[in-house]
């Protein structure tokens, strides 16, 4: 598995360090060899995502892949998604990527959960990794 | 007044987008699509094919309602739609108010989610029934006349609650945070829905079991004590208390008739968690 993210989002480019899995910046060359990728995205204003990631999925060409979604926001209580994982997952699945596993909505405000995040990758990403 | 018709399909030759006609005058015009990714419909045409679809738009001055969200539009120029009442620009890198709304009969903006620094004075003249300002830069809000029914100004760079909200006696929604706030210094008696988060608030404050309302989203502050007969807002049906001081709830609580509920990040007792999840564990969204 390797990790789809970019640098210049402070708080998903540090979840996605601290995952311990490769991780690609999405403006620069991806190595397409995995069959699964985890996209560690933010999510911008009204839910949408950062241009970076509207423009790499524009242009995305490889298909049939699998995907984990972790999705960063800011969480009210009583959310079922922040947003950008919807977009995200719509492009893919239009591509004909699969989902490996439920989105993951990750607290990052006024702090990143940790907790959360170490338990969601105890039981998520490393049962994807073995 | 056949031009309308014309210049709807030469907008419709352009891209995708719904409208509305009265005999034959333009009165409604919508570039946002539910079913896309994106939402909004130009979103990704060119800067110059941008500007040749709203130089079109600019042509239908009988509009009366225009939705331009989620376009990424980052400027729009001079227009002249004098019957204009609902206009909603929100998501499209805007970095300020354009100056010929001041111009409309403005019933509803909403300019949220946008690069906004300033808000212009002449926004305290509009009709405002509703106005959503919140994910800005703003950091002074004019007061606004009194005919304002839902107000969003949620995240931006305020330094206080501006004290003319407690004169909106119309307010059906209000929506704010991010912000220095402890306590509310007036009530509110129409309230069906209050969203007030990141704030250094300690109580939800008794004057909204008086109100009729819905729902109220109260996450992330410093709440330790509900009001003790909250159990009489018969109508509320979502509430969120995520992440908060809330060590126990009043009896009254049990009484609610919730569909959504979330205490996540509260720091009851086992004991108290357990009565509400015996209590509401069988509802439609519930999280403890």
């Amino acid at each position: 598995m390797v990790i789809l993210t970019c640098q210049k989002w402070f708080n998903s480019y540090a979840v996605a360090s601290s995952i311990g899995i490769p991780v690609c910046d999405i403006e620069f060359p991806i190595d397409w060899s995995q069959d699964t990728y985890l996209i560690v995205v933010p999510t911008r204003g009204n839910e949408e995502i950062p241009g970076e990631m509207e423009f790499f999925l524009n242009n995305l060409v490889v298909e049939s892949k699998k995907y984990l979604i972790c999705e960063l926001g800011n969480c009210f209580g009583c959310d079922e998604s922040f947003g950008s994982a919807k977009i995200v997952s719509r492009v893919l699945e239009s591509k004909n990527w699969s989902m490996a596993g439920p989105i993951f909505s990750l607290d990052t405000v006024p702090s990143i959960d940790w907790n959360e995040l170490n338990l969601w990758i105890q039981n998520e990403v490393r049962h994807q990794c073995v | 007044m056949k031009s309308d018709i014309n210049v709807f399909n030469a907008i419709r030759k352009l891209c995708y987008c719904t409208g509305a006609f009265e005999e034959d005058r333009c009165v409604s015009l919508d570039f946002t699509d539910e079913r896309s990714v994106y939402t909004g419909t130009i979103r990704h045409f060119s800067q110059t094919e941008k500007q040749e679809v709203l130089s079109l738009m600019g042509r239908l001055q009988n509009l009366e309602r225009l939705n331009l969200k989620k376009n990424q539009l980052f400027f729009l120029g001079e227009y002249n739609f004098p019957n204009l009442k609902w206009l909603d620009i929100s998501s499209n890198s805007l970095d300020r108010t354009p100056d010929w709304l001041q111009r409309c009969p403005l019933e509803h903006l909403d300019l949220g989610a946008n690069n906004i620094e300033k808000l212009p004075d002449w926004l305290s003249l509009l009709p405002l029934k509703t106005l959503k300002i919140h994910k800005n830069k703003i950091s002074h809000i004019p007061t606004i006349r009194n005919t304002l029914e839902c107000f969003n100004f949620y995240l931006n760079s305020i330094q206080s609650v501006p004290d003319f909200i407690y004169d909106l006696e119309h307010l059906t929604y209000l929506g704010f945070g991010a912000v220095q706030f402890r306590e509310f210094n007036g009530v509110f008696k129409k309230l069906e829905w209050l969203s007030v988060v990141l704030t250094q608030l300690e109580e939800l404050p008794q004057f909204l079991v008086d109100c009729p309302i819905k729902g109220i989203r109260a996450a992330k502050n410093k709440i330790k004590l509900l009001p003790h007969n909250i159990g009489d807002l018969k109508r509320l049906k979502h509430l969120s208390l995520y992440s908060n001081d809330l060590v126990a709830v009043p009896d009254s609580f049990f009484d609610l008739n919730l569909q959504r509920l979330d205490l996540k990040k509260n720091p009851m007792s086992p004991s108290e968690a357990a009565r509400v999840v015996n209590n509401f564990s069988s509802i439609e969204y519930f999280q403890i």
